[in-house]
């Protein structure tokens, strides 16, 4: 038995009556022989339930052998969160620093967690990108990207 | 005009100094993506996508084919020299390969695995040269009952071909399907799972879910698992790349077949170079006088699989050029492009757009032989960036990710969906759903529901329209080939192994 495919399994249930009570609300039908906005998510709701259960059965028959735990130690769940808090931060800082600035600020915070020491890669890469960027985007494509309250 | 001069007018396009650039920057770029674990063509093509937004459709073609079959080959270098495949359909030449490398053999490993990719990447070439004209003509035919069987077909080969659990591949489809039906609805304007967010009335862009499934969460995969890639030490200079004559000997056939096997699984929708090169694999172990030799370092085990992933590049070009249906998760990127670059791929495409499609054609020659020259001369090269620290490539990665959510609508808001498709892709890959039929049905799906609907609205709700015509119903009896036909063979061996159990 694989637990996360029975806990997997359980949250798509729960997706497909979810979709097909809105499938319901969107009309199934808009006329006579006319489908409407329901129709498509309608069975896709059956075909979710179905696979569901699929994945419920796949789960409970098959023997698992595998490793049950979702992250191997502390460390790797460490990084991963790290890295999705600098994405985050990197997201939204955009507006109010502008994307150049934010890009060679998340460089700079990040590379300095995982390159310790090596400050000379560091520098020139948190700096060589933005201008990269710039060149590549605003320059060559044309195209403007956000500025923050230093102007660029 | 014939398909030779349509081709020569190829040539004149593809040869521009513009096109070759690009076609160069493709090739390196995917030889490179393709040699990173975890970062595969899919990834590479989602990344840098948005940079040929401003530019001419054609160069955005022609750079993103070579990133396609540029991974192809760039797969190989790790499989060879870390025993780590930077490409799913190099696994097998890991096995092989890397074998070889510990008895000294990693140069003519490379070479005859460059050298059986050129080949099949060209005879792949001219088949789907002198077959894309004849099934864009049949693809005239096509209504829309033809045309949403022959995406039910597609969805189908998803399932049946599937070598992770049949399940979860239809819940990943169903998923792909449910994102492209948030926004207002094609026929009748009504707004479906928007939940008053006006950001999402123009629907969920293919871009922002491809980014954030093939680049966020392969990033957040890769960077959790910690990867480490450590080369084997290995002669490569010239003096040791040439394999002798008994290494070209047994490579010649097993290139052959790899070569046409990989292209006829290529054009099946869904199928991929993965599977051609697993294929291509077993045949070269079962047509061996000593099969013992496999998983010890066999040639024939590089050489028919790098033939059979490369020429299946070419095949999946086939359906997408021609009828607008994916091959593979690549593929299925690039048809996100084409939309975005306002073209149709379908039969009307090699009509409309004979520049586009005979210049990415006559770009894909080009491109063999640039391929050949980087994999057999500057290996070397490759393996000295493969060494770059990997959160720099990671943190490189993110940085395009976010810029390419970004720039295709200007809008934060796209950065963020980007994000949430970054995590659920990561999660897909933990718990084993497979990925690329999401991203799939994303880029099918609006169309697959328009002609759907048109198809019921045109018969009066009768289903009966979808197997009323013979292309329609040779469709579906397919679609129900490949559902039920992998079950029924599991069955049949089951029956014939227990017979045979009893007769001992």
């Amino acid at each position: 038995m694989r637990h996360t495919d029975l806990i997997s399994a359980l949250v798509l249930l729960a997706g497909a009556g979810f979709v097909g009570i809105e499938a319901w609300r969107l009309n199934i039908w808009s006329g006579p022989g006319i489908p409407g906005a329901g129709f498509l998510p309608l069975l896709l709701a059956i075909g979710l339930a179905v696979g569901a259960v699929g994945v419920f059965l796949e789960g409970t028959l098959t023997k698992w052998g595998g490793n049950t735990k979702w992250f191997a130690d502390r460390e790797s769940a460490l990084r991963l969160a790290v890295l999705l808090c600098c994405i985050a931060a990197l997201t939204a800082a955009i507006l109010p620093l502008g994307m150049l600035l934010a890009v060679g600020l998340f460089l700079l915070v990040f590379l300095t967690i995982y390159l310790r020491g090596r400050w000379t890669a560091i520098l020139i890469i948190a700096a060589a990108t933005p201008v990269c960027l710039h060149l590549i985007f605003e320059r060559w494509l044309k195209f403007s990207l956000p500025r923050g309250f230093l102007g660029f | 005009m014939d398909t030779y001069d349509m081709l020569l007018r190829g040539f004149g396009v593809a040869l521009t100094p513009a096109n070759l650039l690009f076609g160069t920057i493709g090739c390196i770029f995917g030889t490179f993506i393709g040699a990173m674990p975890g970062i595969g063509a899919p990834t590479g093509i989602a990344i840098l996508l948005p940079l040929t937004f401003g530019m001419d459709p054609t160069g955005g073609i022609i750079m993103l084919a070579g990133i396609y079959y540029g991974s192809m080959y760039g797969g190989t270098i790790t499989s060879v020299l870390v025993n780590v495949p930077g490409e799913s359909a190099s696994v097998m030449t890991a096995v092989e390969g890397y074998q070889m490398a510990l008895r000294g053999r990693a140069g003519a490993a490379l070479t005859v695995s460059a050298v059986g990719s050129f080949v099949a990447g060209s005879i792949g070439v001219v088949g789907l040269m002198f077959l894309a004209a004849p099934v864009a003509t049949f693809g005239l035919k096509f209504g829309p009952a033809e045309q949403f069987t022959l995406f039910l077909f597609a969805f189908t080969s998803l399932v049946g071909f599937a070598s992770e659990s049949r399940s979860k591949t239809l819940v990943a489809i169903v998923l792909g399907l449910l994102v492209a039906t948030v926004g207002n609805d094609p026929l009748s304007g009504r707004s479906r799972f928007t939940f008053g967010n006006i950001d999402l009335l123009g629907g969920i862009d293919f871009v922002t879910v491809a980014v954030g499934i093939f680049g966020i969460g392969e990033v957040l995969l890769a960077f959790e698992q910690n990867y480490r890639m450590e080369f084997i030490e290995s002669r490569l200079g010239l003096s040791d790349i040439f394999p002798t004559a008994k290494e070209w000997a047994a490579s010649f056939w097993p290139i052959l077949r790899g070569t046409v096997l990989g292209f006829m699984v290529g054009i099946l929708p869904a199928a991929g170079a993965t599977v051609a090169a697993f294929m291509s694999y077993g045949v070269e172990k079962q047509l061996s006088r000593e099969p013992e030799r496999f998983g010890k370092g066999a040639i024939e085990g590089v050489a028919g699989p790098e033939a059979a992933n490369n020429s299946a590049t070419a095949g999946a070009m086939v359906p997408l050029l021609t009828l607008g249906i994916p091959g593979s998760a690549s593929t299925a990127v690039m048809l996100g492009a084409f939309v975005i670059w306002g073209l149709r791929p379908g039969p009307l495409l090699f009509s409309k757009n004979p520049d586009f499609v005979w210049g990415l054609i006559a770009s894909m020659y080009i491109g063999n032989v640039l391929l050949l020259i980087l994999n057999v001369g500057f290996i070397p090269a490759f393996v000295r960036m493969l060494r770059i620290p990997f959160a720099i490539l990671m943190a490189l990665v993110v940085v395009f990710c976010v810029m390419g959510a970004y720039t295709l609508g200007g809008s934060l808001f796209d950065v963020w969906v980007m994000m949430a498709f970054g995590v659920l892709g990561y999660a897909m890959k933990k718990l084993d759903f497979p990925q690329a039929p999401l991203v799939f049905s994303v880029v099918l799906g609006p169309l697959a529901e328009v002609t759907f609907r048109q198809a019921l609205t045109m018969s009066q709700g009768s289903a009966a329209i979808f197997v009323a015509s013979p292309i329609a119903g040779a469709l579906v009896a397919g679609a129900c080939l490949v559902l039920a036909g992998p079950l029924l063979w599991g069955r049949l061996r089951k029956m014939r192994s227990v017979a045979k159990a009893g007769q001992a």
